[in-house]
Parts: structure tokens; sequence; C-alpha cells
């Protein structure tokens, strides 16, 4: 996904965001959210997925703690911090507003 | 459309990311590593194997490296921490491998000292700003023969106030003595010395504009009758005679026999006119003195002009000024002059820039070489690096990671060179300072200055790109995966590497060509210079120094008594065959000019024509004492004396040039070329052989008069004596002393050490690019042996197979030395063709040689090629050691 272009590296910080609105999750459970939440859409790889959880945290918008994985392994718990759930509000209306501007211009699918 | 964040979470995550050492790096890879596991364990649930699971999971995450290497480089600060990275990882490196990078490092330090050292000389000289205000809107003015162009010819004294009154161009003027500084013999406590003293009128420091360090400058206020004799000495001989002692204003020396108070220093880099250590004013000097009425009256204009004026411009107001003043001159102007203008920074800075500028050529051309150098030799460890960096490349590290890291290794290996070039460019510069001849100008202001260090660290930097790039960009050509699948390891060069490698031996060779055949041509015009042929015989001759009472010798009819008494006096000596007294030291270029005259029969128009004469006025010894043959006629006699018919010799030159094809012996001459009843005609008696007594680089024609009739004051004598140094000094003051108590002999030195001063300039070049020639033969011969040493290591197996298959030890030499030869060789005629356009650059610099003298190019390019056998001597060797069965058996 290295090359993909900001606007879908903006798709997946919201997406990040998004799969931590419920609780706090390690690097493989937020991939694996993601694929829930985005029924199967996007399968976020380890190249793609740890550059962007670091840029988050050091944005302040993710916070991290270590902690036992249900298979008892130590990892990396990751969850929003109340900057990162505003930030995620505001990302949200603007990709509805995009959204939506997109569908308009597209027009129905004949 | 990225979310923002927090700006200050932001910089905390910088800091700690920069200062919190590889803790955010371990921490990094924990959560990899915990990412993999529970992949993994994910896998092994839905029913894989833990083998086929583990496999699948690193399948899936792809590189570990590179998901690390791309997650870093997202990070805060990620560019500074990645070069901090690099910089530590290429410190690992030159550890490791600390043979090669000494080398690499010496090398280009190496380069780097020379280019500093030449770079603080140029600074020092040429660049930076006298210490004078606004250097731009001063000028040196004097004059010359309008028809010839020869001979500086001074103003008045009373010219600099009459110019500074009419000018509308100058704002400001003062004169300054016409011959630059004299010697004069300064006493204090008894004891004597020589200083370098400069006449001066009062205006001159505050035309220039500068002020003292210490007490004030001489003023207008000093420069009246009646005003008392003061003196401003120089920062050098402040700190050299004086120690730096504050306490030396108004401290009283004897000058020339009067009292003067010192009453200021001047600021170091004060060096005008060159060499001076004394101001005073021409109004000190004694009109009764010898030629005091010259030096009282006779001085060059120096003037401050009105911003904006141009050189073209003063010198044409200049022109018509002192045709009014000349006309109302009396006695009458007989000689048709123009006044001539110069910058001041020409006349101080003077004729060394174009050395300077080619010794820069020359070490550049080093630095070149060093930077070739070091690039062939991080070439060559690239090469047994390829397989590092085939691995780390396949482990998922990015090209461009691998060749930053290659750029900012070869980036710390240049500022270690530049640490080291700096040190040893400080160190070479103070040997070099005490080295530098006198003529050399501002060296007070030579040093490594901030201007200096940002250059040398600017040219660590540009050597850092030169070598690293091109190792660079070939690892990155590299086919990684036929590197690892061949065996990097071993290192086998590919094509474009060896032939990278074999370009740069070429150029090393071509360059080192050109700065040889350079230091051969400054060699050999040195020695050309050394064994000229003086046209007089400098072996057993000596030179005394007197100092006469000028008080007691006003009378000039006694102080031609008084020579004539030590003459006949040091003649009684057995060891001293001849002895005559001198007025100007030789070799200095100065002296009494006649810069025209007219023989008889000559029409104004042909007389104007005649070149411009050395004056000597000499005593009847002078021809035997000198060893200068009279060709025809006679030398002077005792007869010769005033009252008597006026006679003159001239040299060979002269004669041949005025009367071509006759008998000059009894034909006249007058000095002048404007008709002038009054003055008198000289009848030749002799024609003597040319001398180079005036100046070493070329015999000057010259007029003889004998001291009865036309006397100077001599301050010298000359003797022919077999007698030793000390012996001939003891003579001397014994001798001396017997006639007058109260002259003294101040030095008595060997005649040939006058040759030191005219020789010091061009064997201070010399010696310079000499020292870089060596450089560079040594860097190249270095650069050939470091390839062929590769080059035989990385063909062993083809050496082997060719042993192995019958091929004979000698067969093998003869292959490997063919290949080193034809290196040098093509980088030997490159190096030919380049040193025949540049030796044009030293042609100011060449006495008697010209800038395409075959035996110092040709000789440099066999050197080179010599050098070059030498250096595969060691390849050679080990290509013939090879031991083909094991090394065979061991690879296939």
């Amino acid at each position: 996904m290295e090359s993909r272009t900001d606007l879908l590296r903006g798709t997946l910080d919201l997406l990040i965001l998004r799969s931590l609105t419920t609780a706090p999750l390690h690097g493989l459970g937020i991939s694996r959210r993601i694929a829930q939440i985005t029924q199967g859409s996007f399968d976020v790889k380890a190249g793609s997925l740890f550059p962007a959880l670091y840029r988050l945290e050091e944005r302040g918008l993710l916070a991290a703690e270590w902690g036992d994985s249900d298979t008892q392994r130590r990892a990396k718990f990751y969850r929003l911090t109340r900057l990162g759930r505003k930030q995620m509000q505001v990302e949200e209306a603007n990709w509805r507003r995009v959204a939506i501007a997109m569908e308009h211009a597209l027009g129905p699918t004949s | 459309m990225t979310p923002r964040g927090s700006a200050v979470s932001w910089f905390v995550a910088l800091v700690r990311n920069l200062f919190g050492g590889g803790r955010r790096d371990a921490e990094l890879r924990a959560d990899i590593d915990s990412y993999v596991e529970m992949l993994v364990d994910e896998k092994v649930a839905g029913g894989l194997t833990p083998e086929a699971a583990r496999r699948r999971a690193l399948i899936e995450v792809g590189s570990v490296d590179g998901v690390k290497d791309s997650t870093r480089s997202v990070r805060a600060g990620a560019p500074l921490a990645q070069i901090g990275n690099d910089a530590r990882y290429a410190l690992r490196m030159i550890r490791r491998d600390w043979t090669f990078s000494a080398v690499a490092i010496v090398t280009l330090a190496i380069g780097i000292a020379g280019t500093t050292v030449m770079l603080a000389l140029i600074q020092g000289v040429l660049l930076r700003p006298l210490p004078v205000l606004e250097q731009d809107r001063l000028i040196v003015a004097w004059k010359e023969v309008r028809t010839s162009g020869s001979a500086q010819y001074p103003f008045g004294k009373t010219d600099i106030e009459a110019v500074a009154d009419a000018s509308r161009l100058l704002v400001n003027t003062a004169g300054v003595s016409r011959h630059g500084v004299g010697r004069a013999v300064i006493v204090e406590n008894g004891v004597s010395a020589f200083v370098n003293d400069a006449l001066i009128t009062g205006g001159f420091f505050d035309v220039l504009g500068v002020r003292a360090i210490l007490g004030r400058t001489i003023t207008r206020a000093d420069d009246v009758d009646g005003a008392e004799n003061v003196i401003v000495i120089s920062h050098r001989l402040w700190q050299r005679r004086y120690g730096g002692s504050r306490e030396i204003l108004g401290r009283i020396v004897r000058l020339g026999e009067q009292p003067f108070t010192i009453v200021g220093v001047m600021p170091p880099d004060s060096d005008y006119p060159r060499g001076v250590e004394v101001w005073r004013t021409t109004r000190s000097v004694p009109a009764t003195g010898p030629f005091g009425d010259a030096a009282r009256q006779e001085v060059n204009l120096v003037a401050r002009l009105r911003p904006g004026v141009t050189i073209e411009q003063a010198t044409s107001e200049l022109t018509t000024l002192s045709e009014q003043l000349d006309a109302k001159a009396s006695p009458k102007v007989t000689v048709d002059l123009r006044p001539v203008v110069r910058s001041y920074e020409d006349v101080v800075v003077g004729d060394i820039r174009t050395s300077l500028i080619a010794l820069l050529s020359a070490v550049g051309l080093v630095l070149l070489i060093s930077s070739v150098n070091a690039a062939n030799l991080l070439l060559m460890r690239g090469e047994t690096r390829r397989g590092e960096l085939a691995v780390r490349a396949a482990l998922g590290a990015r090209r461009s990671t691998i060749v930053r890291q290659l750029i900012v290794e070869s980036l710390v290996l240049a500022l270690a060179a530049g640490a080291v070039g700096l040190a040893v460019a400080w160190w070479s510069l103070q040997a070099l300072l005490s080295l530098v001849p006198d003529g050399l100008p501002r060296v007070e202001s030579i040093r490594i200055d901030a201007t200096v260090l940002a250059l040398t660290l600017a040219i660590a930097f540009m050597t850092a790109l030169l070598t690293g790039f091109a190792p660079a960009l070939l690892s990155m050509k590299a086919d990684l995966v036929s590197q690892l699948r061949s065996g990097g390891a071993r290192g086998v060069a590919g094509p474009s590497a060896r032939h990278g490698r074999r370009t740069l031996v070429v150029a090393q060779v071509a360059l080192a060509v050109i700065i040889v055949a350079g230091a051969g041509l400054l060699i050999r015009s040195v020695l050309r210079l050394q064994s000229v042929d003086m046209g007089l015989a400098v072996d057993h001759l000596m030179l005394v120094n007197l100092d006469v009472p000028q008080a007691k010798y006003v009378d000039r009819g006694r102080h031609a008594q008084f020579l004539d008494e030590v003459m006949s006096q040091l003649e009684s000596v057995s060891s001293i065959s001849a002895a005559t007294p001198v007025n100007v030291a030789p070799f200095t270029g100065q002296g009494w000019d006649v810069p025209t005259f007219t023989a008889e029969g000559q029409n104004v128009q042909e007389a104007a024509a005649n070149a411009s004469l050395n004056l000597e006025s000499i005593h009847p010894n002078y021809f035997d004492t000198f060893d200068v043959p009279v060709i025809r006629g006679r030398a002077f006699t005792a007869a010769d004396r005033e009252g008597s018919q006026e006679v003159a010799i001239v040299s060979e030159d002269v004669a041949a040039q005025t009367w071509p094809g006759m008998d000059p012996i009894g034909k006249r001459l007058k000095i002048g070329h404007l008709p002038d009843p009054k003055t008198k005609w000289y009848t030749i008696v002799g024609v003597a052989a040319s001398t180079r007594y005036r100046d070493l680089m070329r015999a000057r024609p010259t007029l003889y008069l004998p001291a009865a009739q036309f006397q100077m004051t001599a301050l010298m004598l000359a003797l022919r004596t077999t007698a030793s140094l000390d012996l001939a000094a003891s003579l001397a003051r014994d001798r001396v002393h017997a006639v007058d108590p109260d002259v003294h002999v101040i030095r008595v030195a060997q005649f040939t050490e006058m040759l030191d001063e005219p020789l010091a300039r061009p064997r201070f070049n010399a010696f310079l690019l000499t020292v870089f020639g060596l450089t560079a033969l040594l860097l190249s011969t270095i650069g050939l042996y470091a390839v062929m040493a590769a080059h035989v290591r990385q063909r062993d197996r083809e050496i082997a197979l060719r042993l192995a298959l019958g091929a004979t030890a000698t067969s093998v030499r003869s292959f490997v030395l063919a290949e080193a030869l034809w290196l040098a060789g093509l980088g030997a005629v490159i190096g030919l063709v380049g040193a025949a356009a540049a030796t044009r650059l030293l042609r100011g610099m060449l006495f008697q040689v010209d800038p395409l003298d075959p035996s110092s190019i040709l000789g440099a390019a066999l050197l080179l090629i010599a050098a070059s056998v030498l250096a595969s001597y060691g390849p050679v060797r080990q290509a013939t050691g090879i031991n083909a069965s094991s090394l065979l058996r061991n690879d296939y």
C-alpha cells in the first residue's frame, strides 16, 4: 500500500481510529477489526499498519500500553485518546461530506 | 485528509525518538514480533502445523526489516534520526575496516590540507581587504618616459601639494619614497642594526585612512620646518624588537645619526611600502646628506579618489596637471614624462597573483587526485561489500536506504579527513610561513580564518559527494540477485566497477603528470637562475656594509678620500686581491637610472628610442674586483679625476645598439634627450661585458661613470679575497677602524648570499609545487597499486587456470605488468596533453625555460610510468605466487 495517495492514508487513519472506538486492541486485532467493519474490503498488512499506528501515536491521537493478549502473548494495546476521539468525529464528518458529494457526482449506478 | 494531531505530543515523540537511544526501536521490534507470533497462533488455531503456520505468517507480513524501515521513516524526526543512525553505522564500518578507513582518510586529508593552505595564502594575500579605508579609492602614481615607457620618475614633493590644490578628482594626496623602503641604521644603547625605513609626507596616513594601534600616526604637523623628528614603527618591528611593550612610546632612538621619538605603532599587515619597519617624514632626511635633496623631494604620489572616480579619469587629470607643473618647473624638465597610475591594491600585492593562482590550480589537482583515490578505495570496498548489501536488500532494506548509508559513510570519512586535513594544514602553514620569502606581501595577514574554515568544510563535503557518489551509483546498478547467486562475498567485480576503477586510475596518472611537469619546469627554472652567467665572478667575493657618520662626511671630497684610504689599506693585505666601493647592493633592482641619453649626432626622435640605462658610479678597481671583462678600450684609472676629460664606460649592449658596427671608443653621449647645452658630454673610453648585477633576471644596459667625476656616496665595499668570511670580516673591521674609528662595519657577507633574495620567490614556488608534485605522484602510485592488487585478487581464478594450463610465471607476470603499463601509459599520454595546456599558467614564473620544455613534460610522464611499474611489483609477485591447485580445488 506504500504508493497509495494521501487520501488513502487518511482512509486508513480513520479506519484505525474507528476500529478502536469500542475497546483497546493490539496491532493484529486492529487489522482484523478493520476487516470486520469493512466487511472484508480492507485487509491491512503489517507494512501499512505499523507506520500508521506510530504516526497516530506520535500525534497524540492514540495511546498505547503493553498487556497480555487472549493467547497470553505480550502485546502492545492501542486505544483512542480524547484528542483521537475528537479528531475521529471531525474526520468522519469530512468523510461523510465527501462520500455524499462523490455519490452526487457519480450519479446513480445505471 | 490525514488527521492532524497535537503538536505538543509530536514534539515529545520527536525528543524521545532522537534522544531515547534504541528504546523506541526495541519497542517497535517487540510490537512487530508479537504481531507475527499472534498471526502464527491464529494460523495454528486454524489447523496448520506450527512450521507451516510460521512460514505462512512470515510470507504474509513480508519483510520484518521492511516494516521496521517504513515505520521508522514516518516517525517524528525521522530524517535526523536516520542520519544519526547512518552515522553510527558508518562509524561502525570505519572501525571494522580500520586500515581501509585510515588510508582513505589520510588520502583525502592530504588533498584537503593542501587546498586549505593555498586558500589561506590566497585569502590572506589577495582577498582579505587591506587594512586601509576603502582601498578601492586609493591610487599610487609615478611618472615614466612618454616615448619609451621606461624608468620610474618621481613626483616632486611640491607637486604633491600643487596637485592636491588643483585636482577635482583627488580628495587627498601624499607622497611616499619612490624606491620603496631603504636600509637605515638604527642605534639604540650603542648597538646598531639595520631597519627598513620608508619616507613619507605628512598626509600619508591620512590618505590611507589608518590609525595607529598604539600612540599616533605621523601627521601633517610633523612635516613642517622645525618639527621634532618622529617615527612610527610597524607591528612586526614592535613585536620583534620591543616585545610588544607599551612603554616604547616616547622612546628616543638614533636613526641615521639623528634622534627620533617613537610616537606610534601601526596595525599588523600595514605593509606599504613593502617590508617597511619604520615610517619617517621626507623632511627628516638632512638636505646635506648624500642625495638628501632627492630623498626630501622625490616621491611617488599616493592619493584618495573621490567616490566613483576611475583610474582612467584620474590618469588623464594627472597628466594635464603634471604637464602644467612641468611647464612651470625650474630648472626645466629635460625629459618628456607622463604619469602612471595604479590601484593601491596592485602596488601592495604586486605580481604574486599569478603564481598563487597557478599554485592553487596545482593543489586543486592534488585534491582531485586524492578524491579520485578515495573514491577508488570506496569502490573497491563496495565490491567486497556487495554480498552484504545484497543480503540486506534481499531482507527488504530499501535501495535508497543503502545508497544513503553509503553516502553518509563517505561523508563521515570526509569529515574525519577534513579534521585531520585542517590540523595538517594549520601545522604546515606555520612551517610554511617561517620559510616564506621576504618578497611575499601581506604575510601577517595569512591565517586560517573563518572563511577558510568554511571553505575547507565545503571542500570536505564536496569530496564526500565526489567519492561517495560513484560507488553508491554502482551499488544501485548492481544486480543483487545475481550477486547473491554468484557468491558476492568473494567480491567479484562487475565489469562496470572494474571499468570505473580503471578510468579513475588513468585520471589520477594524468593529473599527476600535469603537476609533476609543472614542478619540473619550476625546478629547471630555479636551476637555470642559480647557474645563470651573471657576467661577474661571484666566488671569493664579499660585501662589507659600512655605517659612515654623515655629519662628519658631508663633504664629498672627504668621503672619497676616506674610501681611497680604506681601499689602499685593504689592498695591501695579501689575501685581498682587489677591493672597491659600491653604491647599491646587487640584485635588488634598485639603483640610479639614466632614463634617456643622447649620443652625439642623434636627433631628439632617435634619442627618444634609446634604452634606459643603469647608472653606476665606480672606482678604478671596480671591474677587477667583480672580474668583469673590459672588452674594448680601458677601465677607469686614477687619472680620470675631477677636472680632467669627462669619461664613461658602457656595457656591450649599449655600444652595440647605439653605435652598431662602429668603434664606440671616443664617441660621446650626454644624459637627457631634450637639447640642453648645459649638460656635459661624456667620452666613451671602454666597453664592459654585460652583467646581471642589478637584476638577476636580465642583464641591463649600463652606463659607468668614474666616481671621481660623478660621485655617489658608497656605503658598501666589495672585496675579492681568498680569506674566510671570518678573517675577511676582522680584516675589514681593523682596516676601516684604522682609517677612521668613527666608521663601523655593520655586516660582512658572502656575495653569493645576495642571491638568496632574488631566488627566494622562485625557490619558494618551486618548493611548493614540488611538494604538490610528490604528493600527486605518491597518491597516484598508491592508487595504481591498490587497483592492480585488487585486479590480481579478483582474477586469481583466471590466473590459476592459466598457470594450471601451463602458463609460465613469466607470462603471467608480463600479463599483469602489461595491464599496469597500459593504464599508466594511457594516463601519461592524457597527462601530456593536459600538461601542455596547463603549463601556460606558469609562464610568468619561468626563467629561460619554455612552458613546453620537453624534458620537464616528458620527464614527468616517464616518471609516472616508472612509478607505476614499481607500484605493480607487489601485485605481479602476488600473481605468480597464486597456488593454483589449492585455489581451484577449493572453489570448484
